[in-house]
């Protein structure tokens, strides 16, 4: 074991080796070997090593679990969801072969049939932390951040150490804007795992997303020391340079990424140089990476504010338009479309964009207050209503599916929510 | 031996102490624990006993909203340099919590007034053409953020806009001006997002008497905002002056003059309501100069820290677009938060460059904000002649700067500038850049327009081109300008002077060699030359 946990791999095997010559039946010794195989790439023989344990002992439980997380490493969640079947039915009751089992089902993309172990669980009243961090990452994979946080914050509260809450606590945490939580655990995190570069990057974002720029700047700094090729840490000194209006420098990082985002950075800057022929290139480079419509949006956008900055003004027009297909929400878009169009005396199209920039400024002034007002009120249904309604209102009620499908599985018979509903989907019926 | 760069370098050289002006600002509390404390108060050159050398007036604030301050100064210029405090005998001061300044001859007697907006009842500084002013109370009750005089009607008689910043109410007690709220992580009063805001006002001019006429005028038909800086030009060069309105926070203000009485706010169709990216900034200082020689006249507006100085770039009849980092400013402009704002040919090399006010609102700016601090430095850009800027090698640190007023106060030819100070002395800064004589100021005397020809364009003719300025006491933030015009020749030579009068009449005229200033009458032409500076007691008069 202490040879294991040193690393010392060989040594590990030839001495479980030994024990198992010794006594063939040994299923702990079993195990470790399997780990020691596994720790080593050599997935086929901890599998056998397994598979010839289980030969000689059918039922036993802790072979079954061991041999269904290895197959669930090894990306075979079918056979692992078999493994952990036999291992349930040997101990209904046994927590790790019950979030095997979970997670054996999720893996298989079946998320709900994994929400579904997960209660059968409960309902068998068995309790264990990694349950419900499992479950935690299952409502997170189902984009319900918010439960999952809620779940994690429990469960931290009553097994600080539970093995993988603190870390996808951080990573929720910041992706639901709870910052100053975020930055507290993935701190933690940190200090345990050091060479966790997706807290690491995710600390960064933190701290660049409260304009702490240096505190961002080391964090991603650090994970380049261990991986000079990692994007996101790359992209995100980008983003500070440019942040801190060091064009230059945020060219340099931009141009060791070969992202769509990185591109559209890049020309960003390059505009900001007025280096605008180079910043066409990163333009182009950018449209012939995204398909995703809101993202062309954004780039288009910046290709009639390259060309309006060069005087082109026809063509810069033809680049918003562009922009305003793939996104008519694109605020910026509906501007300099708007405030173009009317200095060209094509007043009556100007007031129409620039009504819908108006109006999609008081949509997101409002939306921002609204969310808001969810963040400090989560699980009352009553708090998710007024952003429906405001949704509903601007004509964007298909965007409100997921805060409805969270307001009605806190009050599934709530009459108002119920009508709210039927009226997104009489619009959608319309569209 | 020089080099270049030394020898054009902008020199400006603070001479308050020398020149006598042992003024202190008050405005709240040092600490700034709410948002009205924060604002600072502007200052006027003007010559209010015509002597042809320009005064100074400083507006005074007061420790709480609640208590008198020490009072606003007049500084007569003695025209050897130096100035000397005549408040007392001239009756100016007033103590009430003093914003900003608007100056105009109102009732068209030969003689600047003044208007003092305050966080209370505004005061009118009649000038009773004897050294002495009569004091009028406007019976109002906004909290001003600015003020201005401008000829909207064009009947000859200047009208007045004062900008609204917040509503009172929102520092009676329970008022949300008085909650704390968060900026970077530190506890920082509330607002102005949030506070309750009043409509703007403006003030028709009665044959000398100041009358509400805000309704009639369409100016409270718009949202109200929380307004600083105003400036009346003619923005759609319809012949009309217009209003802009630098709002805090908000798209800011071009009202357009429909040439009825009535205005219509159009920044947002116009391009200058938002950032180039659609994003509301927070407007404070504001002014628009024809930077390119183009014929237009291009408009800038100070913001708040890490926010640019929006250069809108005129692309004519009142349309704009958001030039600020092609024309080099933005980038230099970012961090500092910025007030005060004059274009003017501080080198004398006939563009205009630009000067701008900066300091932070919160003393502790530069603990959570490094790139950031409370008195940060002023900073000047050079024009490169073609309309875009560069940051210039000057700076210099005194406190948290405001109002920024210029002139040429000791008639060298040479523009200077007046820079307030929140809490602070202010900075009189002598322009000595250059040769004196290298340039040449205008003054002018309306019939039918307003007596200082509020709304003129002036166009100097030399061999190499022409230079547009336009006559105004409006602009910046809080303070008012020397109505004269000022064009910087170096060594070239006027060959024509083109007066376009808002009534309009025209006046072309052709100076004599080696005028420095000149007086131009309305309908008249040429009335005074000044081929040397005029030395105290030989005044400019028309």
């Amino acid at each position: 074991m202490k040879l294991l946990q040193e690393g010392r791999l060989e040594e590990a095997e030839r001495a479980f080796l030994e024990a198992l010559s010794e006594s063939p039946a040994h299923a702990p010794s079993s195990v470790q070997l399997a780990r020691v195989y596994s720790r080593s790439g050599r997935i086929e023989e901890a599998r056998t090593t397994l598979e010839n344990a289980l030969e000689k002992r059918p039922g036993g439980i802790v072979l079954l679990n061991e041999l269904g997380s290895l197959l669930i490493e090894a990306g075979k969640p079918a056979e692992a969801r078999t493994i952990f079947e036999r291992a349930a039915s040997v101990d209904p009751k046994s927590p790790r072969a019950r979030a095997g089992l979970a997670e054996s089902i999720g893996e298989t993309g079946d998320l709900e049939g994994a929400l579904a172990a997960l209660d059968e669980a409960k309902a068998l009243d068995v309790r264990h932390p990694a349950l419900d961090v499992y479950r935690a990452t299952v409502e997170a994979q189902l984009g319900r951040p918010a439960e999952a946080v809620e779940i994690l914050e429990k469960v931290i509260a009553s097994s600080p150490d539970a093995p993988g809450a603190q870390r996808l606590l951080g990573l929720l945490a910041y992706s639901l804007n709870r910052d100053s939580v975020a930055l507290e655990v993935l701190t933690k995190v940190l200090a345990r795992d050091p060479a966790d570069s997706e807290a690491r990057v995710t600390l960064g974002k933190v701290f660049f997303r409260r304009a702490d720029y240096e505190n961002a700047r080391l964090a991603f700094e650090r994970v380049l020391e261990d991986d000079e090729t990692n994007g996101p840490a790359r992209l995100y000194l980008g983003e500070i340079a440019r942040s801190e209006l060091r064009f230059e420098d945020a060219v340099q990082h931009y141009a060791k990424v070969s992202s769509a985002d990185a591109r559209r950075g890049e020309a960003e800057a390059l505009g900001k140089l007025g280096r605008y022929d180079e910043a066409g290139k990163a333009i182009q480079a950018a449209l012939a990476l995204e398909t995703e419509p809101r993202a062309r949006a954004r780039t288009l956008y910046l290709l009639g504010v390259l060309r309006s900055e060069r005087g082109e003004t026809e063509s810069a027009l033809e680049a918003l338009a562009a922009a305003k297909e793939n996104d008519p929400h694109h605020t910026e878009t509906r501007y300099l479309l708007g405030t173009t169009l009317a200095r060209l005396d094509r007043s009556g199209e100007a007031r129409e964009e620039l009504d819908a920039f108006r109006s999609l400024k008081l949509f997101e002034e409002r939306k921002g207050k609204l969310e808001i007002a969810i963040l400090e009120r989560p699980s009352e249904a009553d708090s998710y209503r007024p952003l429906i309604e405001l949704y509903l209102e601007f004509g964007r009620g298909a965007e409100a599916l997921p805060y409805l499908e969270k307001a009605l599985s806190l009050a599934p018979e709530d009459a108002g929510l119920l009508e709210l509903s039927a009226r997104i989907r009489e619009g959608s019926l319309r569209c | 031996m020089l080099s270049p760069l030394v020898l054009c370098a902008i020199v400006l050289v603070d001479r308050a102490e020398a020149a006598g002006i042992g003024f202190q600002n008050v405005f709240g509390s040092p600490e700034k624990r709410f948002i009205y404390e924060t604002l600072g108060s502007g200052g006027a050159f003007f010559d209010y006993d015509e002597d042809g050398f320009l005064d100074i007036y400083l507006v005074n604030g007061a420790p709480d909203l609640e208590s008198r301050g020490p009072g606003s100064r007049l500084y007569r210029n003695r025209g050897d340099g130096r100035f000397e405090d005549v408040t007392e005998e001239s009756g100016a001061g007033e103590d009430g919590f003093g914003v900003a300044v608007a100056l105009a001859d109102l009732e068209a007697d030969g003689d600047s007034d003044l208007y003092v907006a305050t966080f209370g009842e505004d005061v009118l500084l009649v000038n009773q053409g004897d050294g002495t002013f009569r004091k009028l109370l406007m019976g109002d009750d906004l909290m001003a953020g600015g003020a201005a005089f401008g000829d909207y009607d064009a009947d000859g008689l200047p009208d007045l806009y004062v900008s609204s910043y917040v509503e009172r109410s929102a520092f009676l007690p329970g008022g949300k001006g008085l909650e704390l709220c968060n900026w970077k992580g530190l506890r920082v009063g509330c607002g102005p997002a949030g506070l309750p805001a009043t409509a703007d006002r403006l003030y028709h001019n009665d044959g000398g008497r100041l009358r509400d006429a805000s309704e009639e005028t369409g100016i409270t038909a718009v949202e109200p905002s929380y307004g600083l800086g105003v400036l009346f030009s003619d923005f759609d060069r319809d012949g009309r002056a217009d209003v802009y309105v630098a709002n805090d926070g908000k798209p800011n203000f071009l009202f357009l003059n429909r040439g009825d009485g009535t205005f219509t706010e159009e920044g947002l169709l116009r391009g200058a309501a938002y950032s180039g990216d659609g994003r509301e900034q927070a407007g404070m200082g504001v002014d628009s100069a024809d930077i390119d020689e183009d014929g237009d006249f291009d408009l800038a507006v100070t913001n708040f820290s890490h926010d640019y100085t929006a250069l809108y770039e005129s692309l004519g009849f009142g349309f704009y677009a958001d030039a600020s980092y092609r024309r080099g400013i933005g980038r230099d402009t970012y961090f500092p938060l910025s007030w005060g704002i004059r274009f003017a040919d501080l080198d004398a090399d006939g563009d205009l460059d630009l000067f701008v006010a900066n300091g932070h609102i919160y003393p502790e700016a530069a603990r959570v904000a490094p790139e950031t601090s409370y008195d940060e430095p002023d900073r000047v850009f050079e024009n490169d002649g073609s309309g875009g800027f560069t940051l210039a090698p000057w700076a210099a640190v005194r406190g948290s700067s405001r109002g920024l007023s210029s002139g040429d106060y000791d008639n060298d030819g040479r523009i200077d500038l007046l820079v307030t100070v929140i809490d602070g002395s202010p900075a009189l800064l002598h322009n000595e850049t250059g040769p004196s004589g290298a340039g040449l100021v205008v003054k002018l005397a309306g019939v039918q327009s307003t007596r200082e020809g509020l709304g003129a364009i002036v166009t100097v003719e030399t061999a190499s081109g022409k230079q547009r300025r336009e006559a105004r006491t409006s602009g910046s933030l809080a303070s008012a300008q020397d109505p004269r015009v000022h064009f910087g020749l170096g060594s070239k030579r006027v060959e024509a002077i083109e007066v376009q009068w808002p009534s309009g009449e025209r006046d072309r005229v052709k100076p004599a060699p080696g005028a420095l200033l000149l007086v131009i009458k309305e309908g008249v032409g040429v009335l005074v030359t000044h081929t040397a500076a005029p030395s105290s007691g030989s005044p400019a008069k028309p």
